[in-house]
């Protein structure tokens, strides 16, 4: 990846010689209300689940709701106050310096390199993604270490590999590795029954069992995670105010699925609030938006315009979507996973 | 008004550090035909492209129509303007129709009409016996016949001097002959011309004088008559009887 | 195994197949054996492409397609406006086939002797840009607003290919020009572009243009992303062209100039009505070369975030519903691909043709 490294070079060396005049708290916020727009990350054609274009030409997809959640977080509505644009990977991070997108959504995971060289700043963690194992369901495997003494498909030079042999190694049990070049030729190998599991972010999993596996029933993903990596919003160093909102607008999510708020009836919970918290939240009473720079009712209208959290996982990667990806992980901490709303005090 | 057309006064021209030209003086007067040969590599082509200014000349100077010659752009193109040029490989613009060869240059910078252009292209055409061909491209003639329209693109423009550069030495024998009678006509007609040729029948009808050029120096000027009957110099002598052996 | 010596009997082309195909046992052999293979190739093709294919889901899902054993063409219909103007507002679309229409009737009306000349060319790409922005810009005459980054599919990649050869052309002419002028410091900058530019890949040149410029120019230099790409691409394509156009200059006599000048014409008509036309004509087979290969060259545009014909197939297939089909929908962007490249040669052909006419 030559053209990587060219980039990373660029991006780092634009960061260095841009620090310090880069974003001062609340200069995004400010920019973002002078322009009448937020401008997000999409995708150069599409990341299945994650951003997408439905027959019309909308984005659709986790990523792009979380976008159009921000929006709605600061406009009241993300209609005509925000503007998707089209954006590679390679060009994530000169993009989001230059000042051309405000926030970077788009599948990026927490990095020290990206924290620090790169100067960037990441809000909490919106989702995990998951690196799980599929394996057919006739083997009966539950666990990983039920695939004790099988075989894995993998592609070589990856860091599945890495992660399948720290795995294995510390959950004492053995998996045969059957290196291949391409993803194709190892998922080709995986459906002829070469090998017994195939390794891979869950979402991956999810669409290849939906999608390219002749009889989807007949293959499982084994819930247990491998390893994680932490997925989360990107955005210019040094604008605390502009993290805040990020970190806020996600906990609005995952705090309104605790809460059992949904866009169906986030209305009547507004008129009666069964907690102060969730009254704060929905700008029933003051406090919430202001001490953000934002409306007090910011809170209802992403829950109204957007939904929850669990309403955004089932209608781009979930349930209700053609992947049918279980939550997993990604699950609220009641519920067996690592989701959690911040405090609202 | 004077009667001086071309006045070449101590022209010396130089590649480099080889003189090719050295220390010229002629003088050519309105409606004087004048003939320059000598044995190739004498610098008689070099001469006349001196005059037009295709080349630049390094010492002395070059006055052609009352204008001096010099860097100045304006005067080589009022220069150019007046004086026309026959080569010796035609140099017609195979792009272009026989017609259009001899409009492009007058509407450009005469300012002709379309209308009027072709109107006096015809007229030149009419005039070296090619008015057919006035839509054929020059790949479909003969080398007579594009010879004759260089000619005519050449007349197109208006010009008081006329430059032939050996315009017969390229052609097949049997074509020469319909490219000299039309330049003889051109002479009758009182056409200031400075010919490099060897067609030493045609210096003899036509020229006024007749210069002899060796070595990148005029080494003799003679009316035809004297020049041919009875040479001033040795080298000439020499020339002629190679020249006309055959 | 042929025998070279042996007269080919010319009576009739039968005989002569037989004579090339069917001389010895062993050519029978062979020949049955190559048109067997076609013959297979060809009918699994055919029953791919044509006769086992599903053309059609009545519900736009994918459904269908995934009994049948043929091509799933299915996803064409489904997802084709996409291909064609990518993430464009679905509403106003029609705009963005207006826009892309001109573009091509342009192309089409240049490539008529009617339009052969400097200013006609000039007049109609002007036309058909003022004609392209209105449509696909919009923001006048009541039209709204929609900005480059919303552009795409087919209509991003032509506007692409047709701004980078319209500003590209004139400035390889200018560089190919002052590539042999006598001044040597306009000479040297012309060698120090072109040969600077042609050091660099395409793509570290886009990117250039489009992430690293913005931090360099001052703010109101920098304009749009797509048009400081376009600059860049056309940088590129001018150097190469230039090098293409000057070998079509060195090719002719040194007469043809020198005519001009004994004409009295001045430098700016030489050089247009003398020496570029006949320059563009010996350079004619690798300037098509160099337009179909910048053609192609536009799909790097992707990795810069442009949503161009292959981003839009990207995205067409890339989704839940048809993510099986990615086979179909790159079939379909060859075709139009292809489409283009084959008129573009067939044009150079038929210009080849008609130019012999003229030429030396």
């Amino acid at each position: 990846m030559k053209l990587n490294t060219y980039l990373s070079l660029a991006a780092i060396a634009i960061a260095a010689t841009a620090t310090g005049a880069l974003a001062e708290s609340g200069a995004t916020l400010k920019t973002v209300k002078e322009r009448g727009k937020l401008i997000c990350t999409g995708h150069n054609g599409s990341y299945p689940g994650m951003t997408e274009l439905d027959d019309r030409g909308n984005w659709a997809g986790f990523d792009v709701d979380l976008c159009r959640a921000l929006a709605t977080a600061i406009f009241g509505t993300h209609e005509s106050h925000l503007d998707i644009v089209p954006t590679s990977w390679a060009q994530r991070w000169p993009s989001i310096q230059s000042g051309e997108v405000d926030a970077v959504i788009k599948s990026t995971g927490w990095t020290l390199n990206r924290d620090t060289e790169i100067g960037l700043q990441f809000s909490r963690p919106y989702m995990l993604g998951s690196v799980n194992y599929m394996a057919p369901v006739e083997l009966g495997a539950k666990t990983p270490q039920d695939l004790d003494g099988g075989t894995l498909c993998l592609q070589s030079g990856t860091t599945y590999e890495r992660y399948a042999v720290s795995h294995a190694a510390s959950m004492g049990y053995e998996i045969g590795m059957v290196p291949f070049e391409k993803t194709e030729e190892m998922k080709a190998a995986f459906m002829a029954g070469r090998c017994d599991a195939i390794l891979e972010w869950d979402l991956q999993l999810a669409v290849f069992k939906a999608l390219e596996l002749p009889n989807p029933d007949d293959y499982a993903i084994i819930p247990a995670p491998v390893a994680a990596e932490p997925l989360a919003i990107a955005m210019r160093q040094g604008d605390d105010n502009w993290v805040d909102i990020a970190n806020w607008t996600l906990s609005v999510l995952v705090a309104a699925e605790e809460y059992g708020i949904t866009s169906a009836n986030v209305d009547e919970m507004k008129a009666n609030p069964p907690t102060p918290e969730v009254a704060k939240m929905l700008g029933a009473t003051p406090g919430f938006g202001t001490v953000l720079g934002l409306e007090d009712d910011f809170g209802y209208n992403i829950i109204k315009v957007i939904g929850n959290y669990a309403e955004i996982w089932d209608r781009n990667v979930g349930e209700g979507s053609v992947y049918k990806l279980p939550r997993g992980v990604n699950a609220l901490l009641r519920d067996g996973g690592i989701n959690y709303p911040l405090v609202i005090d | 008004m004077t009667d001086t057309a071309i006045q070449i006064r101590r022209m010396n021209k130089f590649y480099g550090s080889f003189q090719v030209l050295r220390d010229i003086n002629l003088t050519v007067r309105k409606g004087e035909r004048i003939v320059i040969c000598g044995p190739s590599g004498s610098g008689k082509s070099t001469l006349i492209r001196c005059i037009n200014r295709l080349e630049d000349h390094q010492d002395g100077s070059i006055n052609v129509l009352g204008t001096e010659l010099n860097e100045d752009v304006g005067s080589i193109d009022l220069i150019r303007r007046e004086v026309g040029m026959v080569f010796q490989h035609f140099n017609l613009f195979p792009h272009l129709t026989v017609l259009e060869n001899c409009t492009l240059a007058p509407m450009l910078v005469r300012r002709f009409s379309r209308a009027e252009a072709e109107r006096v292209a015809r007229e030149y055409l009419e005039r070296v016996r090619i008015p057919e061909k006035a839509d054929a491209f020059p790949s479909e003639l003969s080398g007579g016949q594009q010879q004759r329209v260089a000619i005519a693109r050449a007349l197109c423009m208006r010009p008081e001097i006329l430059l032939f550069d050996e315009p017969t030495s390229a052609l097949d024998p049997e074509m020469i002959n319909e490219v000299l009678d039309v330049m003889r006509e051109l002479a009758m007609d009182g056409m200031t011309m400075v010919c490099v040729t060897h067609e030493m029948g045609f210096a003899r009808q036509v020229a006024d004088r007749v210069i002899f050029m060796s070595n990148g120096e005029i080494v003799e000027e003679n009316t035809p008559e004297a020049f041919f009957t009875n040479p001033r110099n040795e080298r000439t002598r020499g020339f002629l009887a190679k020249i006309l052996a055959h | 195994m042929t025998d070279m010596t042996h007269p080919i009997p010319r009576n009739s082309r039968l005989e002569q197949l037989r004579h090339r195909f069917l001389r010895t046992p062993l050519d029978i052999a062979v020949t049955a054996a190559s048109l067997l293979l076609a013959l297979f190739v060809g009918w699994k093709l055919l029953d791919w492409a044509v006769l086992s294919a599903v053309w059609t889901s009545p519900d736009g899902l994918s459904q269908p397609c995934r009994d049948a054993s043929g091509a799933c063409w299915a996803v064409i219909e489904a997802r084709w406006r996409l291909i064609l103007f990518g993430v464009f507002p679905y509403a106003e679309q029609w705009r963005a086939a207006v826009a892309t229409a001109a573009l091509i009737l342009a192309g089409g009306l240049s490539c008529l002797p009617l339009f052969w000349s400097v200013i006609r060319q000039a007049l109609l790409w002007i036309a058909a840009f003022a004609l392209f922005m209105v449509f696909m810009h919009g923001g006048v005459f009541g039209l709204s607003s929609v900005p480059p980054a919303q552009w795409g599919g087919l209509a991003l990649t032509l506007f692409f290919f047709v701004a980078v050869v319209i500003v590209g052309m004139p400035l390889s002419i200018c560089l190919a020009l002052m590539r042999r002028s006598d001044l040597p410091v306009i000479r040297g900058t012309a060698i120090i572009l072109i040969d600077g530019v042609r050091a660099l890949p395409l793509v570290t040149i886009l990117f250039t243009a489009a992430l690293i410029l913005p931090f360099v120019l001052p703010g109101w230099l920098q304009g749009d992303k797509i048009w400081r790409v376009i600059a860049g691409f056309a940088l590129f394509f001018a150097a190469y062209q230039a090098e293409v156009l000057r070998s079509g200059i060195q090719a002719l006599p040194r007469g043809q100039e020198e005519a001009a000048k004994a004409l009295g014409m001045g430098y700016f008509h030489r050089i247009t009505r003398v020496v570029l036309p006949q320059a563009f004509r010996n350079a004619l087979p690798p300037t098509i070369n160099q337009l179909v290969i910048t053609l192609m060259e536009t799909s790097l545009i992707v990795i810069i975030g442009f949503f161009d014909l292959m981003a839009s197939g990207n995205a067409a297939y890339g989704t839940g519903e048809w993510s099986f089909a990615y086979v179909e929908v790159y079939a379909f962007i060859a075709l139009i691909y292809g489409v283009f490249v084959f008129s573009l040669s067939r044009y150079g052909r038929y210009l080849e043709r008609r130019l012999r006419v003229g030429s030396s």
